[in-house]
Protein backbone atom coordinates (compact mmCIF):
# COMPACT_ATOMS: atom_id res chain seq x y z
CA UNK A 1 0.00 0.00 0.00
CA UNK A 2 3.01 2.22 1.08
CA UNK A 3 6.21 1.63 -0.45
CA UNK A 4 8.98 4.07 0.43
CA UNK A 5 12.60 3.50 -1.22
CA UNK A 6 15.47 5.35 -1.37
CA UNK A 7 14.30 8.30 1.24
CA UNK A 8 17.33 11.19 1.26
CA UNK A 9 16.07 14.15 3.42
CA UNK A 10 17.66 16.95 4.40
CA UNK A 11 16.82 20.10 6.69
CA UNK A 12 18.77 22.40 4.47
CA UNK A 13 22.36 21.51 4.65
CA UNK A 14 21.69 18.79 6.76
CA UNK A 15 21.15 15.09 5.54
CA UNK A 16 18.67 13.85 8.29
CA UNK A 17 17.47 10.61 6.08
CA UNK A 18 19.39 8.72 4.70
CA UNK A 19 18.79 5.76 1.71
CA UNK A 20 15.66 4.83 3.91
CA UNK A 21 13.13 2.02 2.97
CA UNK A 22 10.31 0.34 3.84
CA UNK A 23 7.04 -0.90 2.88
CA UNK A 24 3.21 -0.67 4.60
CA UNK A 25 0.83 -3.23 3.43
CA UNK A 26 -3.08 -3.09 3.48
CA UNK A 27 -4.76 -3.27 7.07
CA UNK A 28 -0.92 -3.86 8.82
CA UNK A 29 0.13 -2.17 11.82
CA UNK A 30 3.44 -1.00 11.22
CA UNK A 31 5.89 0.30 13.88
CA UNK A 32 8.47 2.98 13.14
CA UNK A 33 11.13 2.37 16.39
CA UNK A 34 14.25 4.58 17.12
CA UNK A 35 15.63 6.96 19.37
CA UNK A 36 14.81 11.22 19.57
CA UNK A 37 16.19 12.82 16.81
CA UNK A 38 16.53 9.45 14.40
CA UNK A 39 14.36 10.72 12.30
CA UNK A 40 11.31 9.37 12.49
CA UNK A 41 9.20 12.74 12.49
CA UNK A 42 10.85 13.95 9.70
CA UNK A 43 9.90 10.32 7.68
CA UNK A 44 6.67 10.97 8.41
CA UNK A 45 6.10 14.61 7.79
CA UNK A 46 7.80 13.26 4.14
CA UNK A 47 5.44 10.91 3.77
CA UNK A 48 2.54 13.69 4.63
CA UNK A 49 4.37 16.21 1.94
CA UNK A 50 5.04 18.59 5.04
CA UNK A 51 8.79 18.28 3.61
CA UNK A 52 9.70 17.37 0.31
CA UNK A 53 12.74 14.36 -0.48
CA UNK A 54 15.85 15.27 -1.69
CA UNK A 55 15.93 11.63 -3.53
CA UNK A 56 13.82 8.43 -3.70
CA UNK A 57 10.39 8.04 -4.17
CA UNK A 58 7.32 6.84 -2.08
CA UNK A 59 4.39 5.03 -3.87
CA UNK A 60 1.26 5.06 -2.51
CA UNK A 61 -1.35 2.26 -3.83
CA UNK A 62 0.29 2.87 -7.02
CA UNK A 63 0.76 6.57 -7.13
CA UNK A 64 4.40 8.87 -6.71
CA UNK A 65 3.56 11.30 -4.01
CA UNK A 66 6.68 12.32 -3.08
CA UNK A 67 6.33 15.50 -4.75
CA UNK A 68 2.84 16.34 -4.04
CA UNK A 69 1.40 19.08 -1.81
CA UNK A 70 0.11 18.09 1.59
CA UNK A 71 -3.27 18.63 0.51
CA UNK A 72 -3.36 16.81 -2.21
CA UNK A 73 -1.68 13.64 -0.14
CA UNK A 74 -4.59 13.64 2.27
CA UNK A 75 -7.38 13.75 -0.64
CA UNK A 76 -5.66 10.15 -1.89
CA UNK A 77 -6.00 8.69 1.72
CA UNK A 78 -3.14 9.47 4.41
CA UNK A 79 -3.53 11.40 7.17
CA UNK A 80 -1.51 12.36 10.23
CA UNK A 81 -1.64 12.86 13.89
CA UNK A 82 0.92 14.92 14.32
CA UNK A 83 3.69 14.77 17.40
CA UNK A 84 2.59 16.99 20.14
CA UNK A 85 -0.84 16.79 18.97
CA UNK A 86 -0.79 20.19 17.05
CA UNK A 87 -4.55 20.89 18.00
CA UNK A 88 -5.91 24.47 16.69
CA UNK A 89 -5.79 26.08 21.03
CA UNK A 90 -8.76 28.82 19.80
CA UNK A 91 -10.81 26.26 17.69
CA UNK A 92 -13.87 24.46 19.67
CA UNK A 93 -13.68 20.69 19.09
CA UNK A 94 -16.50 20.90 16.96
CA UNK A 95 -15.18 23.18 14.88
CA UNK A 96 -11.52 21.55 15.04
CA UNK A 97 -13.36 17.52 13.52
CA UNK A 98 -15.23 19.26 10.81
CA UNK A 99 -11.76 21.24 9.89
CA UNK A 100 -10.35 17.54 9.80
CA UNK A 101 -13.36 16.55 7.06
CA UNK A 102 -12.37 20.22 5.55
CA UNK A 103 -12.06 18.64 1.68
CA UNK A 104 -15.50 16.44 2.49
CA UNK A 105 -19.21 16.75 1.62
CA UNK A 106 -21.26 18.50 3.99
CA UNK A 107 -23.01 14.76 4.15
CA UNK A 108 -19.99 12.72 4.95
CA UNK A 109 -18.81 15.36 7.55
CA UNK A 110 -22.04 14.58 9.29
CA UNK A 111 -21.58 11.31 9.53
CA UNK A 112 -17.75 11.28 10.20
CA UNK A 113 -19.06 13.24 13.21
CA UNK A 114 -21.40 10.51 14.53
CA UNK A 115 -18.45 8.00 14.29
CA UNK A 116 -15.94 10.01 16.09
CA UNK A 117 -18.50 10.72 18.62
CA UNK A 118 -19.30 7.03 18.94
CA UNK A 119 -15.21 6.20 19.25
CA UNK A 120 -14.89 9.33 21.62
CA UNK A 121 -18.00 10.14 23.61
CA UNK A 122 -15.97 12.72 25.89
CA UNK A 123 -15.17 14.48 22.58
CA UNK A 124 -19.66 14.89 22.28
CA UNK A 125 -19.89 15.82 25.75
CA UNK A 126 -17.27 18.81 24.99
CA UNK A 127 -17.54 19.45 21.73
CA UNK A 128 -18.07 23.35 22.60
CA UNK A 129 -15.33 23.36 24.53
CA UNK A 130 -12.04 25.18 23.14
CA UNK A 131 -9.13 22.52 22.10
CA UNK A 132 -6.82 24.38 23.93
CA UNK A 133 -8.85 23.52 27.34
CA UNK A 134 -8.92 19.98 27.03
CA UNK A 135 -6.87 17.38 29.45
CA UNK A 136 -3.56 15.36 27.70
CA UNK A 137 -5.37 12.68 26.99
CA UNK A 138 -8.34 14.30 25.69
CA UNK A 139 -6.18 15.85 23.37
CA UNK A 140 -4.87 13.11 22.19
CA UNK A 141 -8.01 11.60 21.48
CA UNK A 142 -9.18 14.46 19.48
CA UNK A 143 -6.03 15.14 17.31
CA UNK A 144 -6.72 11.41 16.38
CA UNK A 145 -10.58 12.14 15.68
CA UNK A 146 -9.60 15.03 13.68
CA UNK A 147 -6.89 12.71 11.31
CA UNK A 148 -9.74 10.18 11.23
CA UNK A 149 -12.70 12.71 10.09
CA UNK A 150 -10.90 12.60 6.74
CA UNK A 151 -11.68 8.64 6.13
CA UNK A 152 -7.65 8.32 5.72
CA UNK A 153 -6.66 4.41 4.39
CA UNK A 154 -3.27 4.73 5.98
CA UNK A 155 -3.38 6.77 9.53
CA UNK A 156 -0.22 7.83 10.44
CA UNK A 157 0.25 8.37 14.32
CA UNK A 158 3.44 10.40 15.39
CA UNK A 159 4.35 9.53 19.22
CA UNK A 160 0.47 9.03 20.39
CA UNK A 161 1.75 8.17 24.16
CA UNK A 162 4.14 11.41 24.46
CA UNK A 163 3.10 12.93 27.93
CA UNK A 164 0.45 10.38 28.73
CA UNK A 165 -0.32 8.56 31.78
CA UNK A 166 -0.25 4.59 31.58
CA UNK A 167 -3.59 4.29 31.91
CA UNK A 168 -4.71 6.87 28.87
CA UNK A 169 -1.89 5.62 26.66
CA UNK A 170 -3.74 2.05 26.73
CA UNK A 171 -7.13 3.68 25.81
CA UNK A 172 -5.30 4.87 23.15
CA UNK A 173 -3.69 1.96 22.23
CA UNK A 174 -7.28 0.22 22.41
CA UNK A 175 -8.23 3.08 19.88
CA UNK A 176 -5.48 2.54 17.62
CA UNK A 177 -6.44 -1.06 17.59
CA UNK A 178 -10.09 -0.48 16.89
CA UNK A 179 -9.62 1.71 14.29
CA UNK A 180 -7.45 -0.69 12.90
CA UNK A 181 -9.89 -3.58 12.33
CA UNK A 182 -11.85 -1.15 10.82
CA UNK A 183 -10.26 -1.55 7.92
CA UNK A 184 -7.31 1.36 8.69
CA UNK A 185 -3.57 0.46 7.88
CA UNK A 186 -1.85 1.93 10.36
CA UNK A 187 2.44 3.36 10.33
CA UNK A 188 3.01 3.88 14.19
CA UNK A 189 5.85 6.21 15.07
CA UNK A 190 6.90 5.35 19.15
CA UNK A 191 9.94 5.80 21.50
CA UNK A 192 8.35 3.26 23.36
CA UNK A 193 9.62 0.23 21.65
CA UNK A 194 7.56 -1.93 23.94
CA UNK A 195 4.33 -0.76 23.66
CA UNK A 196 4.70 -0.58 20.27
CA UNK A 197 5.78 -3.82 19.56
CA UNK A 198 2.54 -5.11 21.21
CA UNK A 199 0.63 -4.23 18.82
CA UNK A 200 2.17 -4.04 15.53
CA UNK A 201 2.79 -6.99 13.53
CA UNK A 202 6.62 -5.60 12.27
CA UNK A 203 8.37 -2.96 12.75
CA UNK A 204 11.41 -0.89 11.33
CA UNK A 205 14.02 0.49 13.51
CA UNK A 206 16.00 3.74 12.50
CA UNK A 207 19.53 4.60 13.87
CA UNK A 208 20.64 8.28 12.86
CA UNK A 209 18.54 8.52 9.57
CA UNK A 210 19.41 4.78 8.58
CA UNK A 211 17.75 1.87 8.46
CA UNK A 212 19.17 -0.62 11.29
CA UNK A 213 17.30 -3.35 12.11
CA UNK A 214 13.79 -4.42 10.49
CA UNK A 215 11.22 -7.52 10.85
CA UNK A 216 8.24 -9.12 12.77
CA UNK A 217 7.47 -7.87 16.16
CA UNK A 218 7.93 -10.83 17.87
CA UNK A 219 11.52 -11.89 16.30
CA UNK A 220 12.86 -7.96 17.42
CA UNK A 221 11.39 -8.92 21.28
CA UNK A 222 12.82 -11.90 21.59
CA UNK A 223 16.40 -11.22 19.70
CA UNK A 224 18.27 -10.32 22.63
CA UNK A 225 20.85 -8.24 21.14
CA UNK A 226 18.52 -6.04 19.23
CA UNK A 227 16.85 -5.78 22.30
CA UNK A 228 20.03 -4.25 24.38
CA UNK A 229 20.53 -2.05 21.23
CA UNK A 230 17.93 -0.55 20.18
CA UNK A 231 15.10 -0.92 22.40
CA UNK A 232 16.67 -0.82 25.93
CA UNK A 233 14.67 -3.63 27.44
CA UNK B 1 -17.67 74.55 24.82
CA UNK B 2 -20.87 73.11 24.86
CA UNK B 3 -22.32 69.41 24.76
CA UNK B 4 -23.54 69.03 21.17
CA UNK B 5 -19.55 70.23 20.37
CA UNK B 6 -18.30 67.34 22.44
CA UNK B 7 -20.70 64.63 20.86
CA UNK B 8 -19.81 66.00 17.52
CA UNK B 9 -15.81 65.42 17.91
CA UNK B 10 -16.29 62.16 19.20
CA UNK B 11 -18.12 61.23 16.23
CA UNK B 12 -15.21 62.45 14.57
CA UNK B 13 -13.40 60.58 15.94
CA UNK B 14 -15.61 57.08 15.65
CA UNK B 15 -15.12 58.11 11.55
CA UNK B 16 -11.36 58.37 12.33
CA UNK B 17 -11.29 55.02 14.12
CA UNK B 18 -13.37 53.21 11.48
CA UNK B 19 -11.13 53.66 9.26
CA UNK B 20 -8.34 52.75 11.56
CA UNK B 21 -10.24 49.55 11.94
CA UNK B 22 -10.66 48.90 8.44
CA UNK B 23 -7.21 49.34 7.79
CA UNK B 24 -5.38 47.39 11.12
CA UNK B 25 -7.85 44.19 10.26
CA UNK B 26 -6.38 44.00 7.51
CA UNK B 27 -2.67 44.16 8.46
CA UNK B 28 -3.36 41.94 11.28
CA UNK B 29 -5.22 39.49 9.11
CA UNK B 30 -2.05 39.29 6.92
CA UNK B 31 0.06 39.38 10.08
CA UNK B 32 -2.14 35.96 11.87
CA UNK B 33 -2.00 33.87 8.83
CA UNK B 34 0.89 35.13 7.17
CA UNK B 35 3.70 36.10 9.84
CA UNK B 36 4.43 38.67 7.75
CA UNK B 37 4.12 42.73 7.59
CA UNK B 38 2.66 44.36 4.88
CA UNK B 39 4.22 47.70 4.02
CA UNK B 40 2.36 48.09 0.81
CA UNK B 41 -0.92 48.13 3.03
CA UNK B 42 -1.56 51.55 2.66
CA UNK B 43 -1.27 51.55 -1.30
CA UNK B 44 -4.40 49.31 -1.40
CA UNK B 45 -5.98 52.33 0.48
CA UNK B 46 -4.49 54.89 -1.69
CA UNK B 47 -5.69 52.92 -5.21
CA UNK B 48 -9.32 52.67 -3.38
CA UNK B 49 -9.19 56.80 -3.14
CA UNK B 50 -8.11 56.75 -6.84
CA UNK B 51 -10.68 53.98 -7.95
CA UNK B 52 -13.39 56.33 -6.96
CA UNK B 53 -12.02 59.60 -7.85
CA UNK B 54 -11.49 57.60 -12.06
CA UNK B 55 -14.93 56.14 -11.50
CA UNK B 56 -16.78 59.31 -10.30
CA UNK B 57 -15.15 62.09 -12.52
CA UNK B 58 -13.64 60.51 -15.52
CA UNK B 59 -16.05 57.48 -15.94
CA UNK B 60 -18.88 59.20 -14.49
CA UNK B 61 -20.26 56.48 -12.64
CA UNK B 62 -22.75 56.68 -9.71
CA UNK B 63 -20.44 55.94 -5.85
CA UNK B 64 -23.03 52.82 -5.68
CA UNK B 65 -20.79 51.55 -8.79
CA UNK B 66 -17.74 53.21 -8.47
CA UNK B 67 -16.74 51.63 -5.07
CA UNK B 68 -17.44 48.29 -5.33
CA UNK B 69 -15.22 48.41 -8.71
CA UNK B 70 -12.46 50.31 -6.92
CA UNK B 71 -12.43 47.50 -4.11
CA UNK B 72 -12.62 44.92 -6.61
CA UNK B 73 -9.46 46.71 -8.09
CA UNK B 74 -7.60 46.78 -6.02
CA UNK B 75 -8.42 43.35 -4.15
CA UNK B 76 -7.05 42.02 -7.89
CA UNK B 77 -3.68 44.00 -7.16
CA UNK B 78 -3.85 42.44 -4.24
CA UNK B 79 -4.11 39.18 -4.99
CA UNK B 80 -1.28 39.43 -7.76
CA UNK B 81 0.92 40.96 -5.09
CA UNK B 82 0.92 37.91 -3.42
CA UNK B 83 1.02 35.20 -6.33
CA UNK B 84 3.68 36.92 -8.29
CA UNK B 85 5.69 38.04 -5.05
CA UNK B 86 5.17 36.87 -1.58
CA UNK B 87 4.32 33.44 -3.07
CA UNK B 88 7.91 32.98 -4.37
CA UNK B 89 9.53 34.27 -0.93
CA UNK B 90 7.84 31.77 1.04
CA UNK B 91 8.83 28.82 3.20
CA UNK B 92 12.23 30.64 1.65
CA UNK B 93 15.31 31.46 3.84
CA UNK B 94 15.04 34.74 5.29
CA UNK B 95 11.23 35.08 5.61
CA UNK B 96 11.83 37.35 8.45
CA UNK B 97 13.13 39.78 6.71
CA UNK B 98 12.26 39.30 2.98
CA UNK B 99 8.61 40.44 3.17
CA UNK B 100 9.55 43.60 5.00
CA UNK B 101 12.03 44.63 1.89
CA UNK B 102 9.20 43.52 -0.77
CA UNK B 103 6.07 44.75 -0.12
CA UNK B 104 8.27 48.24 0.90
CA UNK B 105 9.16 48.00 -2.81
CA UNK B 106 5.83 47.47 -4.02
CA UNK B 107 4.56 50.51 -1.61
CA UNK B 108 7.66 52.51 -3.85
CA UNK B 109 6.24 51.02 -7.11
CA UNK B 110 2.77 51.74 -6.44
CA UNK B 111 3.14 55.07 -5.24
CA UNK B 112 5.12 55.85 -8.68
CA UNK B 113 3.17 54.19 -10.81
CA UNK B 114 0.10 56.05 -10.30
CA UNK B 115 2.69 59.43 -9.64
CA UNK B 116 3.35 59.11 -13.08
CA UNK B 117 0.49 58.07 -14.81
CA UNK B 118 -1.85 60.62 -12.75
CA UNK B 119 0.41 62.84 -11.40
CA UNK B 120 1.24 64.59 -8.20
CA UNK B 121 -1.49 66.92 -7.92
CA UNK B 122 -4.09 66.70 -5.26
CA UNK B 123 -7.73 65.68 -6.70
CA UNK B 124 -10.52 66.33 -5.38
CA UNK B 125 -13.60 63.35 -4.98
CA UNK B 126 -17.07 64.55 -5.03
CA UNK B 127 -19.23 63.77 -2.06
CA UNK B 128 -21.61 60.55 -2.66
CA UNK B 129 -24.04 62.20 -0.65
CA UNK B 130 -24.91 66.23 -0.03
CA UNK B 131 -25.78 67.25 3.09
CA UNK B 132 -25.71 66.02 6.91
CA UNK B 133 -27.56 65.29 9.98
CA UNK B 134 -28.82 67.44 12.46
CA UNK B 135 -29.84 66.31 15.75
CA UNK B 136 -30.12 68.88 18.75
CA UNK B 137 -27.83 71.42 16.96
CA UNK B 138 -25.03 68.58 16.26
CA UNK B 139 -24.24 68.30 12.43
CA UNK B 140 -22.67 65.54 10.99
CA UNK B 141 -21.85 64.72 7.17
CA UNK B 142 -23.98 62.08 5.70
CA UNK B 143 -20.71 60.63 4.15
CA UNK B 144 -19.05 60.59 7.74
CA UNK B 145 -22.28 58.44 8.90
CA UNK B 146 -21.72 56.42 5.72
CA UNK B 147 -18.11 55.58 6.43
CA UNK B 148 -18.76 54.79 9.70
CA UNK B 149 -21.52 52.59 8.62
CA UNK B 150 -19.76 51.00 5.96
CA UNK B 151 -17.08 50.02 8.20
CA UNK B 152 -19.53 48.64 10.84
CA UNK B 153 -21.43 46.57 8.03
CA UNK B 154 -17.88 45.35 6.43
CA UNK B 155 -15.86 44.65 9.38
CA UNK B 156 -18.83 42.34 11.43
CA UNK B 157 -19.31 40.63 7.62
CA UNK B 158 -15.16 39.82 7.79
CA UNK B 159 -15.94 38.76 11.93
CA UNK B 160 -18.60 36.35 10.65
CA UNK B 161 -17.01 34.68 7.49
CA UNK B 162 -14.13 34.23 9.75
CA UNK B 163 -16.39 32.79 12.51
CA UNK B 164 -18.57 30.73 10.59
CA UNK B 165 -18.16 29.47 7.31
CA UNK B 166 -15.69 26.87 5.51
CA UNK B 167 -13.17 29.22 4.14
CA UNK B 168 -12.96 31.84 7.10
CA UNK B 169 -11.98 28.57 9.28
CA UNK B 170 -9.42 27.63 7.04
CA UNK B 171 -8.28 30.95 7.45
CA UNK B 172 -8.12 30.33 11.44
CA UNK B 173 -7.07 27.02 11.56
CA UNK B 174 -4.29 28.45 9.21
CA UNK B 175 -3.08 31.10 11.47
CA UNK B 176 -3.12 29.04 14.83
CA UNK B 177 -1.11 26.32 13.66
CA UNK B 178 0.15 26.45 9.68
CA UNK B 179 1.24 22.85 9.76
CA UNK B 180 -1.61 21.03 11.32
CA UNK B 181 -4.06 23.00 8.66
CA UNK B 182 -1.98 21.41 5.70
CA UNK B 183 -2.30 17.67 7.30
CA UNK B 184 -5.99 18.48 6.81
CA UNK B 185 -6.24 18.91 3.80
CA UNK B 186 -6.57 22.87 3.85
CA UNK B 187 -4.62 24.45 0.81
CA UNK B 188 -2.73 27.16 3.06
CA UNK B 189 -1.42 28.75 -0.41
CA UNK B 190 -5.40 29.73 -1.53
CA UNK B 191 -5.99 30.88 1.90
CA UNK B 192 -2.72 33.42 1.55
CA UNK B 193 -4.09 34.45 -1.77
CA UNK B 194 -7.65 35.40 -0.76
CA UNK B 195 -6.30 36.83 2.77
CA UNK B 196 -4.41 39.00 0.50
CA UNK B 197 -7.14 40.18 -1.69
CA UNK B 198 -9.83 40.65 1.43
CA UNK B 199 -7.31 42.81 2.96
CA UNK B 200 -6.47 44.61 0.08
CA UNK B 201 -10.33 45.12 0.23
CA UNK B 202 -10.84 46.42 3.30
CA UNK B 203 -8.27 48.79 2.48
CA UNK B 204 -9.61 50.14 -0.19
CA UNK B 205 -12.82 50.39 0.77
CA UNK B 206 -11.30 52.93 3.90
CA UNK B 207 -9.56 55.13 0.92
CA UNK B 208 -12.37 55.20 -1.07
CA UNK B 209 -15.25 56.25 1.33
CA UNK B 210 -12.46 58.23 3.39
CA UNK B 211 -11.63 60.16 -0.65
CA UNK B 212 -13.88 63.21 -0.48
CA UNK B 213 -12.97 64.44 3.00
CA UNK B 214 -9.38 64.48 2.08
CA UNK B 215 -8.63 64.18 -1.29
CA UNK B 216 -6.57 61.41 -2.83
CA UNK B 217 -2.64 61.80 -3.80
CA UNK B 218 -0.20 59.33 -4.35
CA UNK B 219 1.42 59.45 -0.73
CA UNK B 220 -2.32 59.20 1.19
CA UNK B 221 -1.43 55.78 2.49
CA UNK B 222 1.76 56.47 4.07
CA UNK B 223 0.99 58.33 7.01
CA UNK B 224 -2.41 56.09 7.51
CA UNK B 225 -0.12 53.27 7.52
CA UNK B 226 1.93 54.46 10.21
CA UNK B 227 -0.92 54.39 12.68
CA UNK B 228 -2.55 51.47 11.40
CA UNK B 229 0.88 49.85 12.61
CA UNK B 230 0.16 51.91 16.09
CA UNK B 231 -3.72 50.34 16.13
CA UNK B 232 -1.95 47.12 15.11
CA UNK B 233 0.33 47.11 17.87
CA UNK B 234 -1.49 48.83 20.94
CA UNK B 235 -4.59 46.15 19.78
CA UNK B 236 -2.32 43.15 19.78
CA UNK B 237 -0.59 42.33 16.59
CA UNK B 238 -3.05 39.49 14.76
CA UNK B 239 -5.82 40.23 16.59
CA UNK B 240 -8.82 41.06 14.93
CA UNK B 241 -10.76 42.30 17.78
CA UNK B 242 -7.38 43.75 18.86
CA UNK B 243 -7.58 46.17 15.58
CA UNK B 244 -11.47 47.38 15.88
CA UNK B 245 -10.91 47.96 19.90
CA UNK B 246 -7.24 50.15 19.16
CA UNK B 247 -8.80 51.73 15.82
CA UNK B 248 -11.42 52.78 17.39
CA UNK B 249 -9.39 54.71 20.91
CA UNK B 250 -7.01 55.90 18.88
CA UNK B 251 -9.48 57.59 17.10
CA UNK B 252 -11.20 58.65 19.94
CA UNK B 253 -7.94 59.64 22.00
CA UNK B 254 -7.26 62.06 18.90
CA UNK B 255 -10.77 63.74 18.44
CA UNK B 256 -10.12 64.54 22.08
CA UNK B 257 -7.09 65.93 21.83
CA UNK B 258 -7.89 68.14 18.75
CA UNK B 259 -10.99 69.23 21.17
CA UNK B 260 -9.18 70.26 24.63
CA UNK B 261 -5.50 70.55 23.25
CA UNK B 262 -4.66 71.59 19.27
CA UNK B 263 -4.70 69.30 16.35
CA UNK B 264 -0.54 69.40 16.48
CA UNK B 265 -0.68 67.37 19.71
CA UNK B 266 -2.85 64.42 18.11
CA UNK B 267 0.05 62.52 16.30
CA UNK B 268 2.14 62.91 20.07
CA UNK B 269 -1.28 61.20 21.66
CA UNK B 270 -1.12 58.41 19.65
CA UNK B 271 2.36 57.57 19.88
CA UNK B 272 2.21 58.34 23.26
CA UNK B 273 -0.64 55.67 23.88
CA UNK B 274 1.77 53.53 21.77
CA UNK B 275 4.47 53.42 23.90
CA UNK B 276 2.23 53.51 27.47
CA UNK B 277 0.69 50.10 25.86
CA UNK B 278 4.32 48.81 24.97
CA UNK B 279 5.10 49.37 28.68
CA UNK B 280 2.62 48.12 30.82
CA UNK B 281 1.30 45.41 28.85
CA UNK B 282 3.45 44.65 25.78
CA UNK B 283 1.34 42.17 23.91
CA UNK B 284 -1.18 44.64 23.23
CA UNK B 285 -4.57 45.08 24.74
CA UNK B 286 -6.11 42.03 23.38
CA UNK B 287 -2.61 39.99 22.47
CA UNK B 288 -2.94 36.81 23.32
CA UNK B 289 -6.66 35.98 22.00
CA UNK B 290 -6.99 33.73 19.13
CA UNK B 291 -9.51 34.21 16.71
Amino acid sequence: MLEVSGLDVSHGDVQVIWDLSFSVGEGEIVALLGANGAGKSTTLKTISGLIHPSDGTIVFNGAAIEHLPPYEIVGLGIAQVPEGRRLWPGMTVLETLLLGAYQSETRERTAGLDRAFSLFPVLAERRRQLAGTLSGGEQQMLAIARALMARPRLLMLDEPSLGLAPKVVDRIFEVVLDVSRAGVTILLVEQNAHLALQVARRAYIVETGRLAVSGASADLLANVDVRRAYLGL
Amino acid sequence: MTGALIVEQLFNGLVSGAIYALMASGLSLIWGTLKMLNFAHGEFYMLGGYGVYLGLTLGGLSPLVAVPLAVLGAALVGMLVERLIIHRLLDKPGWDESPVIATLGVSILLQNLVLHILGERFQNVPYYVEGGLSVYGMRMAWQRVLIVAAAIVVVAATVAVLKSTRWGMAVRATAQDRDSAMLAGINVYAVYLWTFGVTAALAALAGAMLSPIYSVNPWMGTALLLKAFIVCVVGGLGSLGGAILGGILLGTAESLTVLLWASEWKDVVAFLILILVLWFRPAGLMGSRQW
